[in-house]
């Protein structure tokens, strides 16, 4: 369900030499930026796929030490179904968590 | 084997239901943990539903999943039982390419091994974190530094935290530079959280983006937006990072990152 963007809307707002990365994955792809939004002021359009494990250590690390955890809703693990619900209409601050005790 | 309670979609069709599937015994290299909690990401509902047309069924999805190890291989140094553990996207990578040298295996040659779904370019398939146990290499599981009483809003880092600290840090989000996020989603909300750390916010500015009357025929894709006018100031937007996998990116943040002393950038 996840839908393309007019990119053009957000490359407009870059400064030169300005990058924009994609890094949502939506199931159809975005349509092409207008060529003239990249070449007028050599903007950059890209993409990033997570980070590797040493990479990801340091995250936790730098989260931790300065105290960045997410906003999360706990969940019941038979409540998924209707978290997906709630996830396409972005019903949710800002992300769902499983409880797995709860998986009996 | 470890025999586990889980939840599987059968099909694109069916809805997750309770399903039962078998780890491995924990190898010389290997960490068992117990989960205790897993995050659920957009990509979990994409998977279970077929919507990147690479499903195998049944599919156990979730990549954010944090827990406590039970039990370790002989040769597993970095671990020990009662740690608390986590593991992300990933459960394994060639281990011998160029990507994987310089310890981006998300970007492996040969594929990396998803979390669930299996490795990226087919094979067997993989159960992920909508379980109470997963086995993993050593190498691909994080150490979680935290409080204890924290970990269930720490399970998200492992995918949307990663997924936006990576691209912050790669092209220099810190000191001097405005970032724009799109969509404050499970992704768009850690990178807040992220790029204004540890520095202090000086000014934000959130546009009120408005859906266009105008729609495509499908009614569902959002080709035009009526984008306010944004003040000259916050036109210098140096990073944009697109986060949002829902339809309709209507909340976003631009971030001046500026006084400050140290810098982000390695
Ligand atoms: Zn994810
Ligand atoms: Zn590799």
């Amino acid at each position: 369900m996840a839908a393309p963007h007019n990119l053009d809307v957000y490359l407009q707002l870059l400064k030169r030499d300005g990058t924009m990365i994609l890094v949502g994955a939506p199931a159809e792809p975005h349509p092409s930026p207008g060529v003239f939004n990249l070449i007028f002021k050599r903007r950059q359009l890209a993409g990033s796929l997570i980070g590797g494990i040493r990479e990801t250590q340091e995250m936790l690390d730098f989260c931790a030490q300065h105290d960045i955890v997410s906003d999360v809703e706990m969940i019941p693990m038979d409540y998924i179904n209707t978290a997906y619900e709630r996830m396409l209409r972005s019903d949710v601050k800002y992300r769902f968590v499983i409880d797995l005790a709860s998986l009996k | 084997m470890i025999k586990t309670k889980a939840y599987a979609a059968q099909s694109a069709t069916s809805e997750l239901a309770p399903f039962e599937l078998h780890r491995r015994s924990p190898g010389a290299e290997d960490v068992q943990i117990e989960i205790l909690y897993c995050g659920v990401c957009h990509s979990d509902l994409h998977t279970v539903r077929g919507e990147w047309h690479n499903t195998l069924y049944p599919s156990v999805p979730g990549h954010e999943i944090v827990g406590r190890v039970v039990a370790v291989g002989d040769k597993v140094r970095n671990f020990k039982p009662g740690d608390l553990a986590g593991v992300g996207c990933m459960v394994g990578s060639c281990g011998h390419c160029h990507s994987c040298d310089e310890g981006e295996e998300q970007y492996c040659d040969n594929g990396f091994t998803g979390t669930y779904n299996g490795p990226v370019f087919g094979g067997e398939n993989t159960y992920g974190g909508y379980s109470q146990t997963i086995v993993v290499k050593e190498s691909f599981v994080l150490h979680i530094k935290h409080a204890e009483k924290d970990l269930a809003s720490v399970a998200p880092l492992l995918c949307a935290g990663i997924t936006t600290y990576s691209p912050l840090r790669h092209w220099g989000a810190g000191p001097g530079k405005t970032v724009g996020i799109v969509g404050l989603g499970g992704l768009g909300h850690m990178a807040v959280k992220i790029a204004l750390t540890p520095w202090a916010l000086t000014s934000f500015y959130l546009p009120r983006l408005r859906r266009a009357r105008s729609k495509t025929a499908s009614g569902l894709v959002p080709m035009k937006f009526a984008f306010p006018p944004i003040p000259s100031k916050w036109r210098l937007m140096q990073t944009a990072l697109i986060s949002s996998s829902t339809r309709w990116p209507l909340r976003t943040i631009w971030m001046s990152i500026s006084n400050c002393s140290s810098a982000m950038a390695r």
